[in-house]
């Protein structure tokens, strides 16, 4: 095994890593807000992970910034969603709170 | 009157998605002309002018605090006891609607522990997943940096966002 095997395997694994804790948390945590913070994150540096581990192994620059803009998308696509999700389901006391209320 | 920033970040993506095929870059041209016309429909300009060096210069900075973001909230997932003490704070911003608005709630949608869910007369939502952590400090510091980065608005006179109290309350 090469060094860069070795590299490649530790990248995969370690992003492997941050989908399975990604994955746990949207199981695990108590409510929706909570689990979109796992999801985004988490997986948002899964995957940037998985792309670092196989960028040595392209052959050519056009593969590696492919992969590099499929994860600038995921990552942007991510952090807009899970704000729009997250806006939807704002808990009614907050959105109705008058200005000056309670400070 | 097409939009030439737009365009070549457009023209760009695709040469990237072709490898730079000689035989797709009429077509590219094309289609990049169209997707800068209409993003000039959906997003129309607000008149600043964002400093690109200063968005690259906060890069590093961002992608650091992301991985932290990542291995905060994996921690909390894979803990046995699953540490959490979740909470909303209510942040006065200093920034202006739009972009800069954008930008922040997109940053600290991937930062530890914080998640925007939009904002409201200047009253940003923050989910957070520790309510100890000093995240009004943290949010009043990306706050400058942000609109350093952004420019102002040419006839922006300063009314709304100017709010400097700053304050933020956990609810």
């Amino acid at each position: 095994m090469t060094p860069i095997d070795l590299y490649t395997l530790a990248m995969i694994a370690a992003g492997a890593f941050f989908f399975f804790a990604g994955t746990l948390g949207l199981l695990r945590f108590p409510d929706l807000h909570s689990r979109l913070h796992a999801l985004t994150k988490a997986d948002n540096l899964g995957l940037g992970l998985i792309v670092l581990g196989l960028l040595p192994r392209m052959g050519d620059v056009a593969t590696m910034l492919k992969m590099l803009l499929v994860w600038v998308l995921v990552v942007g696509a991510a952090a807009t969603v899970a704000q729009l999700i997250a806006r939807i389901a704002l808990p009614g006391h907050l959105r109705s709170r008058p200005k000056d209320d309670g400070r | 009157m097409i939009p030439l920033k737009r365009f070549v970040i457009l023209f760009a993506v695709w040469l990237i998605l072709t490898a730079a095929d000689p035989g797709g870059l009429a077509v590219g041209a094309a289609i990049a002309t169209g997707g800068a016309w209409l993003s000039l429909r959906l997003l129309p300009p607000e008149g600043r002018t964002v400093s690109l060096p200063g968005l690259i210069g906060l890069a590093p900075r961002f992608l650091w605090r992301s991985v932290l973001g990542g291995v905060d909230v994996a921690w909390r997932a894979v803990h046995p006891r699953m540490p959490l003490k979740t909470g909303w704070l209510v942040h006065e911003t200093r920034l202006p609607a739009g972009m800069p608005r954008v930008m922040l709630g997109n940053e600290f949608s991937l930062l530890p522990g914080t998640l925007v869910a939009g904002s409201l007369d200047g009253r940003l939502f923050v989910h957070c997943l520790d309510t100890e952590a000093d995240i009004a400090g943290q949010i009043r510091e990306e706050e400058a940096r942000i609109d350093r980065v952004m420019g102002r608005v040419e006839s922006d006179g300063g009314g709304e966002g100017e709010n400097a109290g700053d304050r933020g309350a956990v609810r």
